[in-house]
């Protein structure tokens, strides 16, 4: 979903020959209309729409389809970004993207669309291996030992790797309701964490910051 | 009138009473202080009341025969004659004397009022506030309304040595209120002039913000653009070329110089936005490490390897995640840039209610003239290459760092080279 003409164009010719079967909406209306007759498996979505916004889009879309939703946004709109997120997006790209950024995410994307049939219970990424059932992390073999807090901070980022976790989502998921803006404590979990499991916690290699929106998991560590 | 006949009745009634003991001269005298005593008292008229009255009252009471007009012995008439005439001299030079002191009073009561005009008015910058401050003050000074209207109305002309500036609205007229309309105009006067002056520096800024802006724009855009055109055109138009490994080369081009203009609109985004004053950073309690790392990752790959070192007992700092990442960017950046490939230093330590960060490079450093000058808009230092931006770098680390309520400066590293340092207060004023 994307109103720039010459964008559309350089998306659908990408898309196309990585054989992505694509479908091209130019508004919000049209989109939406487009997702019912279509149903798509995965869905682009640029947030500054013409006829409305991106984000009552996703939140029309996820009504009915729990289908990987990523977002195209402006640069410098992290509010907009964390809101996508909270409301059902799946990830997101910063305008001017590169075609490698958008292929790499897409996959993710599709990934998820995968496991979402089949979830694992053992996640990987490098030397990082993550048992969400054992409740078990170990690095390059070693186990590592986390407290109950950090392991939940931890299996709330590898159960959506590869994709951002927002500051709120993640607060919600480990401590609870009722610890909105609170950030604080999330930003010293996650030191702690990537002191454990990090090799050079300044060069984190697991775990991202996503400043002003959340973290991420790395797919390839 | 009355006062006069009461004088001379009292002077009759002591007169009456002492009547057995005094000649004529202690007559005269008796009468004589009661008409100049109503003239201190009461004024001229009531003095020359007293004086005939007691004059008639002297002749009918105490002059013999008593109780008749008849005036006996005739050198009498020089005393009345006398008396008469001293008496309103005497209440003549009485009343003059009271006319002035009057005027003294008024005249010092007008100055004091002047000068607290003129005083309030001083306290007044504006040409607005001026007008309410002089219709207020105006208003409370003389008890009657006073109103100051656009020039040619009805009323006291302000005018000002380059011509009329309004109009003192005010029932009456007068020196008093001349001296007070002056002393408005002259007030307006300065206030208009000072706000002239301030709009034509105000302009005079906007204007050579603009130039430079235009000047950075058309040469900083252009120039990747016209890469990316040419490039492009080649690619469109000359077949052969599409085989060759030129392709690469050209494609490549493209590539980076959009990148390049990328980066250009995006400061110049920033510094709009930085500049704009409606930027509320979005402060959040966190370790400085968390932003370190998302940079050096970011970063390292492209520029090259960074020795950083943070103290592990760093406290947390309450700082937006965004702008500050784009600070230390910036910095790194500009180390590297300047760096003539040395190490790249990023540090950090801990102050009493700060944080300080230091980034340094190896470079040939920043002599001591520039080092406030290369953090203003559009600054760009006189060796800098085209491949340099359009000035805006450290302008919009400026920004940042003021933002969070610390400053930033320039030392020299040791062994030569750039350091630039930066605090980030732990407390952050509202």
């Amino acid at each position: 979903v994307e109103d720039d003409p010459g964008l559309q164009k350089f998306l659908v010719s990408c898309l196309r020959k990585q054989d992505y079967a694509v479908v091209v909406a130019g508004s919000g209306t049209e989109a939406l209309a487009l997702a019912r007759s279509h149903n798509p498996d995965l869905v682009l979505l640029d947030l500054g729409l013409p006829d409305m916004d991106g984000l009552q889009v996703l939140h029309a879309f996820r009504e009915w389809s729990e289908a990987p939703v990523v977002i195209l946004s402006a640069r410098n709109l992290d509010d907009q970004k964390a809101q996508a997120l909270d409301a059902g997006a799946d990830d997101y790209l910063t305008k001017p993207f590169g075609l490698l950024e958008l292929t790499a995410r897409l996959r993710v994307a599709v990934r998820h669309l995968l496991r979402r049939e089949a979830p694992g219970a053992v996640v990987t990424a490098g030397d990082l291996r993550v048992d969400l059932e054992a409740r078990t992390v170990s690095v390059n073999g070693e186990a590592v030992h986390l407290t109950p807090l950090e392991f939940r901070l931890l299996a709330a980022l590898a159960r959506r790797r590869g994709k951002v976790v927002t500051h709120q989502q993640l607060l919600t998921e480990v401590w609870g309701t009722g610890q909105a803006g609170q950030t604080q404590y999330l930003h010293l979990f996650m030191r702690q964490l990537r002191h454990k499991i990090e090799e050079d916690p300044k060069r984190p290699k697991y775990f991202r910051t996503e400043s002003g929106v959340g973290y991420r998991m790395d797919v390839d560590g | 009138v009355l006062a006069g006949v009461g004088a001379a009745a009292v002077c009759t009634g002591i007169g009456w009473r002492c009547r057995g003991w005094g000649d004529l001269s202690f007559f005269v005298m008796l009468f004589l202080v009661g008409a100049v005593g109503t003239a201190l008292w009461r004024g001229r008229l009531a003095s020359a009341v007293a004086s005939i009255l007691g004059m008639l009252c002297f002749d009918y009471f105490f002059e013999s025969p008593a109780f008749s007009m008849v005036v006996e012995n005739w050198p009498n008439f020089i005393v009345f004659t006398g008396f008469l005439a001293i008496s309103q001299l005497v209440a003549s030079l009485v009343h003059q004397l009271r006319l002035k002191a009057r005027d003294a009073v008024e005249r010092e009561r007008e100055t004091a009022a002047l000068h607290s005009l003129a005083e309030a008015l001083s306290a007044q910058a504006s040409s607005e506030g001026l007008r309410r401050e002089a219709e207020r003050h105006l208003s409370a000074l003389l008890k009657v309304p006073v109103r100051i209207l656009p020039a040619g109305e009805f009323g006291i002309a302000l005018t000002g040595s380059r011509g009329p500036l309004g109009t003192l609205a005010v029932e009456g007229g007068g020196p008093f209120l001349e001296a007070c309309g002056r002393q408005v105009a002259l007030a307006l006067e300065r206030a208009l002039l000072a706000e002239e002056a301030e709009r034509a520096h105000t302009k005079a800024e906007l204007e050579h913000t603009r130039s430079t802006l235009l000047g950075a724009v058309s040469h900083d855009f252009r120039t990747p653009l016209s890469t990316i055109k040419g490039a492009a055109a080649t690619l469109v138009q000359e077949e052969a070329i599409r085989t060759t490994p030129d392709l690469l080369d050209l494609a490549t081009m493209i590539v980076d110089e959009s990148t390049r203009l990328d980066h250009l609109v995006g400061n110049l985004l920033d510094m709009m936005r930085l500049d704009g004053g409606t930027l509320r950073p979005a402060l959040e309690l966190q370790p400085l490490e968390e932003v370190v790392g998302t940079v050096l990752t970011r970063l390292e790959p492209r520029v090259g390897p960074i020795a950083a070192s943070l103290p592990d007992d760093l406290p947390l700092v309450p700082l937006d995640g965004v702008l500050v990442e784009q600070l230390l960017t910036n910095l790194l950046e500009n180390a590297f840039r300047h760096g003539e490939g040395g190490r790249v230093g990023l540090t950090a330590r801990a102050l009493e209610g700060a944080v300080e960060v230091e980034v340094s490079d190896q470079g040939p450093g920043i002599p001591d003239g520039l080092r406030e000058r290369v953090f203003e808009k559009f600054y760009r230092s006189p060796g800098a290459s085209a491949d340099g931006g359009v000035g805006l770098g450290l302008a919009i680390c400026r920004a940042i760092v003021r933002l969070h309520g610390g400053r930033i400066w320039i030392e020299e590293a040791p062994g030569g080279g750039a350091s630039f340092r930066f605090t980030l207060p732990l407390e952050v004023a509202p």
